[in-house]
């Protein structure tokens, strides 16, 4: 298992989808800082939500 | 009213304390009714597609907790304590159907399908099983909160009761916990972009 912190990810996410659609990109970017593996799992997340 | 019954209904009654201490206390009585009644379905039917966990998990209640005394809590607590049994149970059948099928496809049986959209109802049950226990580990509760939800059909509102958390946070879970195992199943794990 990788150290992805997975409480901020889900804080990042859930937060995320009470934003409008098309500000989940900004918010989430000024979110993740400087935190690249929570930028990218919180968009795995988000592309997962897109799908089902 | 059975043995089990009063048991059950006095350990609902008294569920005003630890849900963990309560859950825990319930599990072993549940579990042996819900395999009961499940071993009872399936020697009849013979056809394992036809089960539904949340018929079952009701009819458990029905039989072991006197739901004239019971509060809107302890009915709660009964549900996410037989979601969990319901789970096991599911598993056993899905691992003794392959060892039988030697590698045959395992059915996938009916959790309820309103709830499960893109998750469950063409799903491989081991597969959801691995993806269920590995999500344990990273977020407990929202593990916890898909069980009462697929396994026992409990709504939002239910699921809040029984957890002793606020409904927000269970659609927060259950969002969360749905789009990592959608990505779970679909072959790539979130964590594992490295």
């Amino acid at each position: 298992m990788s150290g992805v912190d997975w409480n901020l990810v889900a804080e990042i996410f859930g937060d995320a989808l009470e934003q409008p659609v098309e500000a989940r990109f900004t918010f989430v970017a000024a979110r993740c800082g400087d935190r690249p593996d929570v930028l990218a799992a919180v968009h795995r997340l988000l592309d997962a939500e897109r799908s089902y | 009213m059975s043995v089990s019954t009063e048991r059950v209904t006095t350990i609902l009654l008294e569920a005003e304390g630890s849900s963990r201490a309560t859950l825990d206390r319930l599990l072993p009585l549940v579990y042996d009714e819900l395999r009961a009644i499940a071993h009872h379905q399936l020697g009849l039917e013979q056809a394992a597609e036809t089960l539904s966990t949340t018929a079952l998990v009701h009819e458990a209640y029905m039989r072991l907790a006197d739901s004239t005394r019971v509060t809107a809590r302890g009915r709660a607590y009964f549900f996410a304590a037989a979601a969990h049994a319901m789970r096991r149970i599911v598993v056993e059948y899905a691992r003794r159907r392959r060892r039988l099928k030697r590698g045959g496809g395992v059915p996938c049986l009916p959790l309820d399908e309103a709830l499960v959209s893109g998750i469950g109802a063409q799903t491989d049950l081991l597969d959801l099983e691995r993806g269920l226990t590995e999500l344990t580990t990273i977020a407990e509760r929202a593990a916890t909160v898909v069980e009462c939800r697929f396994f026992a059909g409990l709504s939002v509102e239910d699921t809040a009761l029984a957890l002793g958390v606020t409904d927000r946070t269970v659609k927060r879970d259950w969002a969360f916990a749905r789009s990592w195992l959608f990505d779970y199943l679909r072959g790539s794990r979130p964590e594992t972009e490295a």
